[in-house]
């Protein structure tokens, strides 16, 4: 949109509540403009009025509260929304780095389709009246089962619109995690009873354990704990928290415990079972913690001593750790990361998850909360995710020729997170018709007989339920705080909301689908949920105007309400089997552990993070590293091969190879290697693309038994120097302050 | 003019005669984990250009806040500390007595200032600063339109040839001020968050007024667990940091241990 359409706009559409093109007024008072010298940094004089919009950040992979910096008609700083339970005003690197997502140079204006099939390198920008007859004509001739739609896990609104959409037009539904959370969820569910992941208290507690959780740069919401864990180490009135972590290296929330240990990988399960032998003590194993003894009765076969030779940690410390777990006044235990990523991720999980029984601490202070049910019933507040089992199925399906008619993509790119040997891009290939709803070309986009970009979330309508929240039922809502950068206008095609296609289609298709959407929008949709709650008459916000309850619920940036006590069924175990970890081949032709590890910067990789340069040059928290991929060793591995710093090595495994420069890490160990997700893109616009590898490309693909999800955390590489070197780009080095021998830069106590 | 005059006139040893109001932050190192939310929340709030990749390479990344990472001991037994550096608004500033043009001066509520039109690019600042966190523009900017779109209004976008660093914010402390002078208030303790605190999910940062001792960042600053990085230079810095608490320190390094004493390698 141009400056002209900015005017023009004002012009015709007026501008209302809601609409977030706000011109401000000239405020400033006359005896402001006094005379002033150019002898003062500018930014002392600038006064001026700006609008805040609330709304809810999807790029931070949370859906965190954020407030909305608008001025000009343009969104210029997003900040945390102070009242949102979820995040309370804090915000990640991610959250902040939105606005480069909304104004990508790279995002695609225009529907286009390409001018020769599956070939992304030439489009032909269309308008939506052109596209859209044709796409409707596909869809109904598809619409006896000849559809399949892959998203991203999308609970709220969207999830809601996607499941009734799915359902009555007769299409498949997909779902693509990249590092599946399935263990986690069922082992939530086995020993809490309920299928959401709970909410940690670390906030409250003093002690906490962790094996393998990656809580403070993955798991649920980096935002909310890392607030908790502020609140944790020096909050006011209480004593500072104990934290002991267990992983296969050093990560970025390993190096913020007080005491981290190396663990041998695929064993975290056997350590937990090891921490609950010390901690019972000779005591009979609770009833219900029976089946986590593999039939025995008693969990003798896991004393310290014996497993210290299996996990690589010492006796004294599984001891210790668990003397001061039972110990302390209040104390929980937290798990995930690539713990959970094993073949055996699910026994870890509910071996890590049951040491809270042990304790007694569910729904208890500094304990595990359960979360609050979404506050509205048909607005889920989880999707059903697709396990990497039935994606195999299902490739294997096309591949053997049950080919469906059409592939509507969302937010999912499976072609770049599916392990190289599944040959997504060309299986998906065959399938006549894909039409994609990204604002960036990526690689499943690339794909696409059409695309019909989809507004940015800064500019469209949508609700999030968040991940955490024991303390208030929530309904955060989305709203559009800018106009569309891309808009329709004056014969100008623009982008349109991925929902509103949908309930375009809804409307036009007929039948049971119109009954099941007959919304005209998802603003509409989302009007009636909110009338809903207004009738309530309860929640952080109450008014018995419709309209002042709406306006009232924007301004907030959504609805909440303190959560009732959830009722959990009780823990149930009796279909656990104890396990060791599988790995994907055998430890001699492929000696090293290769763990992948999400950025805190740029996730999985999946989205379009990688396209923001603020993202990329960010340093990574432990290595500095930038702008590319590197590959972790522990220098004592270096040396054995002979391998030096910025060296390019390729790690092959049984599925592929990829190429990085070497980066020396001392947190590592001898038969770990690390490689951070995020890069080794072949689409997404000039910041991303063919820049770094990426690891998932050359994960084995196997399969956790009980949860059929993808067993990210085992695969086995080997390394070969390639002769060639690089240089990795990185924070590190470039300043520091002075170092004086005798007044360190960064010092400790050990009094807290 | 009259504050260039004072600044011309003074004994740039001392710091500048205050009027009830002197800016500085608390850095609590124990509640810091590296996240780096206070980086790119600097990056959108002050228009800084872009680190491409070419640029990281030649060494001339700007950050006016970065999270410098220390590696402590040996494996099993390494540890990676986390500390955030920025300029630390020193009341005896080396970056102030070597410019030749007045271009960075102290003004009167302790902000160590760096005036973009009088700066000619000598770059004697950024040599004297030990903190290294002054920052010259190498290059032009060559920004896409829909990347101008998000440049902050209030601050200056700087151009080539000239230097620049943290200002604690000073557009925001400017609004906060022109604010509750309209409601005929005074400025209270917590108006001011600077981007970086603002963001910042563990409450590390926390910002305010060092002469009123009431305010919270002044209360933080008594905590027995304080310190200034390089205090010994006697730059009398307005930032404040509190130690990080390890229990094991004594265990796996000397209690004072910090960079120049690692057999790591150094921080960014």
């Amino acid at each position: 949109m141009r400056r002209r359409d900015v005017l023009k706009l004002a012009g015709t559409s007026g501008i209302g509540m809601g609409a977030a093109v706000a011109f401000a007024g000239c405020g400033t008072p006359e005896r402001e403009f006094h005379i002033q010298s150019p002898v003062d940094i500018p930014e002392d004089t600038v006064t001026g009025l700006d609008a805040w919009y609330a709304s809810i950040c999807q790029d931070s992979g949370d859906g965190s509260g954020v407030i909305v910096r608008v001025k000009s008609g343009r969104a210029r700083k997003i900040e945390g929304n102070p009242d949102y339970p979820l995040n309370r005003g804090k915000t990640s690197a991610r959250t902040q780095a939105a606005l480069q997502t909304l104004y990508n140079p790279d995002r695609i204006p225009n529907p286009m389709v390409p001018r020769r099939k599956r070939d992304s390198s030439r489009y032909r920008f269309m308008r939506w009246d052109e596209v859209l007859p044709e796409f409707q004509e596909k869809l109904s001739a598809a619409s006896n089962g000849g559809i399949v739609m892959i998203t991203e896990p999308v609970n709220g609104h969207l999830g809601m619109i996607l499941e009734r959409f799915t359902q009555n037009i007769g299409a498949r539904w997909l779902t693509y995690e990249p590092l599946e959370k399935a263990a986690v969820r069922q082992a939530s569910s086995l020993v809490f009873g309920t299928t959401r992941v709970p909410q940690f208290d670390i906030a409250n507690t003093s002690y906490l354990l962790s094996i393998g959780g990656d809580f403070l740069e993955g798991g649920d919401s980096p935002v909310h704990y890392g607030r908790a864990y502020g609140n944790f180490r020096q909050g006011a009135g209480r004593s500072r928290g104990t934290f002991a972590h267990f992983d296969t290296h050093l990560t970025m929330t390993a190096a913020n415990a007080d005491e981290w240990h190396p663990i041998n990988p695929g064993t975290e399960g056997i350590l937990a079972l090891s921490i609950a032998h010390a901690i019972l003590d000779g005591r009979a194993v609770p009833a219900a913690l029976q089946p986590l003894t593999g039939g025995e009765g008693n969990l003798e076969a896991y004393a310290a001593e014996q497993v210290a030779d299996a996990t690589g940690v010492p006796a004294e410390v599984i001891q210790r750790v668990a003397h001061d777990f039972a110990a302390a006044p209040t104390a929980v235990a937290m798990g995930g990361g690539s713990a959970a990523g094993h073949t055996n991720g699910l026994f870890n999980m509910t071996a890590i998850f049951a040491l809270n029984l042990l304790k007694n601490n569910v729904r208890q202070k500094g304990g595990v909360l359960l979360n609050a049910p979404s506050p509205l019933e048909d607005i889920p507040a989880e999707a059903p995710v697709t396990s990497f089992q039935d994606w195999e199925t299902f490739l294997n399906e096309v591949d053997n020729g049950q080919v469906p008619q059409v592939l509507l993509v969302h937010g999912a790119n499976p072609v770049f997170g599916l392990p190289g040997v599944l040959n997504a891009a060309s299986v998906l290939g065959r399938i006549p018709y894909i039409v994609s709803f990204s604002n960036v070309l990526d690689e499943t986009t690339a794909l696409a007989d059409l695309i019909l970009p989809d507004h940015h979330f800064l500019e469209s309508w949508g609700t999030s339920v968040p991940p955490l929240g024991a303390e208030y039922a929530t309904l955060g809502i989305q709203q559009p705080v800018v106009r569309p950068y891309h808009q329709e206008f004056d014969g100008a095609a623009g982008t349109r909301a991925f929902a509103d296609v949908l309930l375009g289609l809804a409307q036009t298709l007929g039948g049971p689908l119109t009954e099941a959407l007959p919304w005209e929008s998802m603003r509409d949709a989302i009007r009636a949920s909110v009338d809903e709650l207004q009738a309530r008459g309860e929640g952080s916000v109450t008014s018995d105007d419709p309209e002042v309850f709406w306006l009232s619920v924007l301004q907030r940036g959504g609805w909440w309400v303190p959560a009732e006590s959830v009722s959990p069924a009780a823990p149930d175990l009796s279909s656990l089997q104890v396990a060791e970890p599988d790995f994907s081949s055998d430890a001699q032709a492929y000696p090293y552990h290769l763990v992948v590890t999400p950025s805190v910067l740029l996730g999985d990789g999946s989205g379009s993070l990688a396209a923001s340069p603020w993202l990329q040059s960010t340093s990574d928290p432990m290595t500095t590293g930038v702008w590319g991929t590197w590959i972790a060793l522990s220098p004592k591995t270096m040396e054995a091969l002979g391998i030096q710093e910025n060296d390019i090595v390729r790690l092959t495994s049984v599925a592929g190879s990829m190429l990085a420069p070497v980066y020396p890490y001392p947190g590592i160990g001898e038969g770990v290697v690390s490689v951070p997700l995020g890069q080794g893109h072949e689409q997404l616009g000039r910041y991303a693309e063919n820049r770094g590898d990426n690891p998932l490309r050359i994960l084995a693909p196997v399969v956790q038994e009980q949860t059929g999800a993808l067993a990210w955390s085992a695969t086995r590489v080997r390394i070969a120097a390639t002769g060639r070197r690089t240089r990795l780009p990185r924070i590190e080095g470039i300043t520091a302050p002075v170092q004086m021998p005798d007044e360190k830069t960064f010092q400790i106590t050990n009094e807290s | 003019m009259r504050q260039a005059a004072e600044g011309q006139e003074q004994d740039t040893s001392k710091p500048v005669t205050s009027i009830g109001r002197r800016w500085g932050m608390v850095v609590d190192l124990d509640r810091c984990t590296g996240c780096q939310a206070c980086v790119v929340a600097c990056h959108a709030e002050n228009n800084i250009a872009l680190n491409l990749e070419d640029v990281v390479l030649q060494q001339r990344a700007m950050n006016w806040i970065r999270i410098e990472r220390y590696w402590e001991g040996e494996y099993p037994n390494v540890k990676a500390r986390f500390l955030p550096m920025f300029c630390q608004h020193c009341n005896n500033a080396p970056c102030e007595p070597v410019c030749p043009v007045y271009a960075t001066y102290h003004n009167r509520e302790g902000l160590n200032v760096q005036v973009y039109n009088r700066c000619i690019g000598t770059r004697y600042c950024a040599n004297n600063c030990p903190y290294h966190a002054r920052f010259f523009n190498f290059w032009e900017r060559d920004l896409e339109e829909e990347q101008r779109e998000y440049l902050n209004p209030n601050v200056t976008v700087r151009t080539k040839g000239i230097m620049e660093k943290c200002t604690f914010c000073v557009q925001r402390i400017r609004k906060s001020e022109w604010e509750r002078r309209h409601a005929d208030e005074e400025l209270q303790d917590g108006d001011v968050a600077p981007a970086c605190v603002q963001a910042c999910p563990t409450d590390t940062l926390v910002f305010g007024n060092l002469e009123d001792e009431n305010s919270r960042v002044a209360k933080l600053a008594e905590n027995k667990r304080h310190y200034r990085v390089l205090e010994n230079l006697g730059t009398d810095t307005n930032v404040i940091y509190l130690k990080k608490v390890d229990p094991h320190a004594s265990e796996t390094a000397p209690a004072h241990a910090g960079a120049a004493a690692n057999s790591g390698r150094n921080s960014a």
